[in-house]
């Protein structure tokens, strides 16, 4: 099993830490919700360990934002904001395209959302719906309508810019 | 049996590759005689396309998966730490006390040089007037072909102060005669001077190989791990070891051991900065500035 587990690290610790990167936006953040999911794996040893990772890993992601939200409450009044440093150009971009993104991402439901996600990691169909607990005929359902509405929502945040700056 | 049209899900499905066969084989068949499904295929795939484009504009910057440990969840393994282990623990308080004192100049006892050789010769001049005896006829007379013996006298210093430099043949003459054979020198080097009072216990003892010192005590010496070590005995007869360990320049451990059967070995404690304990039948004893404090607490690890 840890052998198995050792090249399900190799082949799926990118995808997964992508998976939670789309959930709490922060590397580091998902890199240790990533380490983590991979460490319970070693001790749970589930039966199909990639599905059960990207399960457990939402499932941290989601504590995870709870807490955060939490901590956000309680610091608000802390709160300063940092001298945003002058950056470079294309850095600027690529941020506005990742916060836009993340937009449109939040305006999927909590289940098309975690479907496409789940697609976006590498999971197959059947192992989608295991993990979900859809019939397998509902993830391209569900995965039509997810994607569809990520491409609207995200041209709809544009739009929105556009007409915000005149 | 007709199909009227395929619904996005299918087509979904189909441009991912999960489609099974059988419903694959159906799909294409209608694909083939429904151009307006055609065109909504390539809307489906361009939307596929633009979805995966999105994501990967929300896609972290890219980073070297960490090794995988397959160890990381459990509790690390209770650690049996070797019996020395507390005291190579210490040795490092030991090493830290001694650096704050080497900083504040007030070394009490010799500081390691690199010209070693020179602080010694240095040092004999003011040794010799330190010393109110006046030269022996017998010394002054042996002066000549013991000054050949300078170099090697000059060495028992580098031994005294933790090096390993094996030197059986070493006797209070000789330090006379290096006295007369050193150029007399004027700026006396006090710190080196001092290391006089330091030396009579060292300088009675010479170096034996570690294998004779195990043979000695009947089992390994005890030593500070990962420390050079020199081990001494004050004469074939004498069944007492000296480990002698250098923790820093002017930091020195010697551990007194013998054959557990023959007791605690009962030596004096010497100067003021040599501190000696004895755990069992162990004798340690640091030489260097450190704490009374600090050598309890390394003791009671010892034991």
């Amino acid at each position: 099993m840890p052998e198995d587990l050792a090249e399900i690290y190799r082949s799926t610790f990118p995808a997964l830490v992508r998976f939670l990167y789309r959930k709490v936006w922060d590397v580091e953040r998902a890199e240790d919700l990533a380490q983590e999911a991979f460490a319970r794996a070693v001790v749970h040893k589930p039966e199909s360990a990639r599905g059960w990772l990207f399960v457990v890993a939402a499932n941290m992601a989601r504590d995870d934002a709870r807490r955060a939200a939490r901590e956000r409450r309680h610091l608000t009044l802390l709160k300063s904001d940092p001298a945003s440093a002058p950056a470079v150009d294309e850095a600027v971009h690529a941020e506005t395209e990742r916060s836009r993104v993340r937009t449109a991402l939040e305006q999927l439901t909590p289940r098309d959302r975690e479907v496409l996600l789940l697609w976006d990691a590498g999971l197959s169909y059947d192992e989608i719906a295991t993990q979900t607990g859809l019939a397998r005929g509902a993830v391209g359902t569900t995965l039509a309508r997810a994607r569809r509405r990520l491409v609207e929502a995200f041209a709809a945040g544009e739009q929105d810019e556009h007409i915000a700056r005149g | 049996m007709s199909i009227s049209h395929v619904d996005d899900g299918q087509l979904h499905a189909y441009l991912d590759g999960e489609l099974p066969q059988a419903e694959q084989w159906r799909l294409e068949a209608h694909l083939g005689e429904c151009p307006a499904c055609r065109g909504r295929l390539e809307e489906q795939r361009a939307l596929i396309a633009r979805a995966s484009e999105l994501l990967a504009l929300a896609t972290p910057p890219a980073r070297d998966a960490p090794p995988f440990r397959p160890a990381m969840a459990q509790p690390p393994p209770p650690v049996r730490w070797p019996a020395r282990q507390p005291l190579a623990w210490a040795a490092t308080v030991v090493l830290a006390l001694a650096a704050g004192w080497y900083l504040r100049g007030e070394s009490p006892s010799a500081p390691v040089r690199p010209d070693r050789r020179a602080a010694a010769a240095n040092a004999a001049a003011p040794r010799e007037t330190a010393r109110t005896v006046p030269p022996s006829p017998r010394q002054t007379a042996e002066t000549k072909t013991l000054a050949q013996q300078a170099p090697s006298a000059a060495q028992h210093d580098q031994m005294i102060s933790g090096s390993a430099v094996p030197n059986p043949q070493i006797t209070p003459l000789d330090q006379a005669a290096r006295a007369k054979a050193a150029p007399p020198a004027p700026a006396p080097a006090p710190a080196a001077a001092l290391a006089a009072p330091a030396a009579p216990l060292a300088a009675r003892w010479e170096t034996i190989p570690w294998d004779t010192a195990r043979a000695i005590l009947g089992v390994e010496p005890v030593r500070i791990p990962n420390l050079p070590a020199v081990a001494k005995r004050s004469s074939a007869a004498d069944r007492v070891v000296l480990v002698e360990q250098q923790l820093a320049s002017g930091t020195v451990v010697r551990l007194q051991e013998r054959p557990a059967a023959e007791g605690a070995p009962g030596m004096e404690v010497g100067a003021s900065e040599r501190l000696a304990r004895y755990v069992g039948n162990l004798r340690v004893e640091i030489e260097g500035a450190l704490p009374a404090d600090s050598l309890s607490k390394l003791l009671e690890l010892v034991r």
